[in-house]
């Protein structure tokens, strides 16, 4: 009798603890992130700052994270992912909620797109009050990409940036080289003949959604920054007016058959094939491509040593327009319902520091599969920082002239709309411009249908 | 009783822990799935707004979802009907065949199927490369150099530059289950049908096929289900929906909606919509096919 019992207890145990087991192993993986690196985070008034561990290197915000720890004696816990979406989007959802995020618009993800949309970040407008307000670049905190809602409110702090445009192989291409430097399209387009003739291909694009950048120049270039900033926000006559209209014809030729790198839609629809026609451009198969800074860093490894990169804003209509040239700023921002709000506004004034300046422009990467150091200087957009950075290709980006006119922003920020695809809609359709199999009509009528929706959608 | 009782709780306690995982981890979220899709919702902070049934309203009139649904029925039925035939076929060769090296081939036929699709994406990526891909390069070397293409670049070639890289994937896997139910079949049958005089082509269509019938049913669910969740990996590692979504299938369009356009609870109805399709095709298809089971 007794043995029986012993039998039926024992039974029950293993089978609860079969149960309990698994459940547990399939359940939680525990406090510790597995993806996230956490650092000790303690009780208290700890500031929590979560920022995308991308192509700047993790390096960085450990460091920039240790001069705020040293500056204000506040406690930093840092949570650095290259998945910071999914790792946060958990936290969150848990009632974990970060202090600071550094995660950019613009991503796959739309994260930062979805708090937008929800409401949940923090209005920081008092951030950029008084000396910072001076110190910053004129422009930067007035487009879109820092006031997302257009109501004259910063929630998004661009805390780094650079400045896009065509990227071009300077081997082949520049003062003295085979081919001179063209400033409108019409050069531009004369130049594709030419080089055509010799073998070479006018343009090249890594993926359509490159495209985002050189069409808000095109637009501003067409039509001024007050088109532009309506364009911005979806003003009905965007794609109809002749502006708008000679944009996509301009595009239209630009990807078409007679200028393209034939290779480039199928090298863009596959898996890291934007780095073939990245390629394409450094072995003088394609001349030009739209593209920022951080390409020279992600090609070094196929680059060889006697390239040069060159890099031009996007071309003009008439040689006697002001250049425009649009900003790509990377942002940080504070979720509404974060504990820390004023700590964590703080922690943003200190990315504008002289101190955070320098240690961005001197930022350096590992190459993981060489193990080489290379520099990668980041630049922060107060005035004057640009200019430290050493000479080269790089520097030369970030040159602004008188007749220089500085874009930024991006669409503005609309209530969810169900099955839109804004970058399918507006850049994905070059694909089938450049194979022929979709009409600049067809381009423009989709484009005045995602507007009006859009437009309806704004809050 | 007491025995009764207690053979009652040993198979109460044996099913607890299978019962209590299932329920957790299949029956509850698939009902939050149907839950969701009644909201709007962003799906990161726990905001979220009731509108009944209008996802679904929205979705019926959504053409980018009927351009994905298209191409995932498309995949199915291409996919389904290309690997029957080939697997079959292979599998009754390599079966009834008489040369060496059998089992050798046997292998050869699984080997994809063991890939993982990383590596599946990769090898394609280095087929279908335009300038430098195997296919190109050997159409060119003979003498076919017209026929290259843009296989992944050309969107009306895209998806079935896709279901050929799925239909080679899944050939060995179904070709190895129908050989094993080809291996049960008594070889007097054989016998008795060659003494009748029977080629080989009528053996196979008189005996090896009615009897390996309910095995080929068995595996129809598989293909619908299977090929619904490979040509999502597929299309998100070679193409992830391009050129301009003309490889875009319903759960990769699913999973760019609720992950990149804010509209979560609008990918949770894709995602029922997906569900409920599923179900219905397999159920379908598991009564067309229906036919009196022939035991040897």
């Amino acid at each position: 009798m007794k043995k029986d019992l012993l039998k039926r207890f024992l039974a029950v145990t293993m089978v609860s603890a079969m149960a309990v087991g698994s459940l547990a192993a399939c359940g939680s993986s525990g406090g510790n992130d597995s993806d996230g690196e956490k650092t000790d985070s303690g009780s208290g008034d700890v500031l929590k700052v979560a920022a995308f561990e991308g192509g700047n290197g993790a390096d960085i915000w450990e460091k920039i994270v240790a001069a705020f720890e040293e500056e204000t004696g506040a406690e930093v816990d840092l949570t650095l992912s290259s998945e910071l979406d999914t790792v946060l989007t958990r936290d969150i959802q848990n009632g974990d909620v970060p202090d600071v995020v550094y995660y950019n618009l613009g991503q796959k993800s739309g994260f930062t797109e979805t708090m937008l949309k929800e409401n949940a970040v923090a209005d920081i407008s008092d951030v950029f009050e008084g000396e910072l307000a001076d110190k910053m670049l004129d422009g930067i905190l007035d487009g879109t990409a820092a006031q997302p809602y257009g109501d004259g409110k910063i929630y998004l702090a661009p805390i780094f940036y650079t400045q896009t445009g065509f990227w071009y192989n300077a081997t082949l291409v520049g003062e003295g080289k085979q081919y001179a430097l063209p400033t409108t399209w019409d050069e531009f387009f004369a130049l594709g003949q030419q080089a055509k003739a010799d073998g070479h291909a006018l343009f090249t694009y890594p993926q359509s959604g490159y495209f985002d950048a050189t069409i808000y120049a095109m637009l501003a270039q067409a039509g001024g920054i007050d088109f532009y900033n309506k364009a911005l926000s979806y003003d009905a006559n965007t794609w109809t007016s002749e502006e708008g209209r000679k944009v996509l014809d301009t595009v239209a030729q630009l990807v078409s058959s007679d200028n393209i790198f034939a290779d480039t839609v199928s090298n863009a629809n596959t898996d890291g094939g934007f780095k073939i026609n990245q390629q394409a451009v450094i072995d003088g198969d394609a001349l030009f491509m739209p593209n920022g800074s951080w390409v020279v860093g992600e090609m070094a490894n196929s680059t060889p040593a006697d390239f040069e990169w060159g890099v031009m804003g996007v071309p003009k209509w008439s040689a006697d327009e002001s250049q425009a040239v649009y900003t790509f700023t990377e942002q940080m921002w504070v979720p509404a319902d974060a504990e820390n709000i004023d700590l964590a506004k703080e922690f943003i004034k200190f990315m504008y520091s002289d101190t955070v300046v320098d240690l961005c422009l001197a930022n350096k990467t590992t190459n993981a599969e060489t193990g080489e150091e290379s520099d990668a200087p980041i630049v922060v957009p107060v005035k004057g920082a640009a200019e430290k950075l050493p000479e080269g290709v790089i520097k030369t980006s970030f040159q602004t002239g008188d007749d220089v006119v500085a874009v930024t922003g991006t669409w503005a920020t609309t209530a969810p709309i169900e099955g839109l695809d804004m970058k399918g809609s507006v850049y994905g359709v070059i694909d089938s411009i450049s194979t022929g199999n979709m009409t600049v009509d067809e381009w423009q009528s989709q484009l005045e249908e995602v507007w009006e929706k859009c437009a309806g959608a704004l809050e | 009783m007491n025995r009764k009782r207690s053979q009652g709780r040993f198979v109460f306690f044996c099913i607890a822990p299978a019962a209590i995982l299932v329920t957790l981890f299949i029956f509850i979220p698939t009902i939050n799935v149907f839950r969701m899709s009644l909201y709007r919702m962003g799906g990161i902070t726990n905001r979220k707004e009731f509108v009944g049934l209008n996802n679904f309203k929205t979705l019926m009139g959504d053409t980018n979802f009927l351009q994905a649904m298209q191409n995932s029925i498309a995949i199915i039925v291409l996919v389904t009907l290309c690997t029957i035939f080939f697997a079959i076929m292979f599998g009754a060769i390599l079966h009834r065949g008489k040369f060496k090296g059998k089992n050798f081939f046997r292998i050869i036929f699984y080997i994809p199927n063991i890939l993982s699709i990383v590596v599946i994406a990769g090898i394609f990526g280095a087929i279908y490369n335009p300038s430098t891909g195997l296919l190109n390069t050997f159409l060119d070397a003979i003498g076919l150099g017209f026929l290259k293409q843009q296989w992944m670049g050309d969107q009306n070639i895209v998806l079935y530059s896709i279901i050929f890289a799925l239909i080679w994937q899944a050939i060995g896997y179904y070709m190895v289950m129908y050989m094993a139910s080809m291996a049960a079949i008594p070889e007097d049958l054989y016998e008795a049908a060659s003494l009748d005089g029977a080629t080989e082509l009528q053996m196979f269509f008189q005996v090896t096929l009615p009897l390996i019938w309910s095995n080929i049913r068995t595996t129809l669910t598989f293909y619908i289900i299977s090929t619904i969740n490979l040509s999502f990996l597929f299309v998100q590692v070679m193409s992830n929906g391009g050129p301009n979504g003309h490889s875009e299938v319903f759960l990769n369009y699913m999973y760019s909606q609720a992950y990149g356009s804010s509209v979560y609870g609008y990918g949770m109805a894709i995602g029922v919509v997906v569900f409920i399709f599923s179900f219905a095709l397999a159920a379908v298809v598991n009564k067309i096919t229906d036919r009196e089971v022939l035991e040897f």
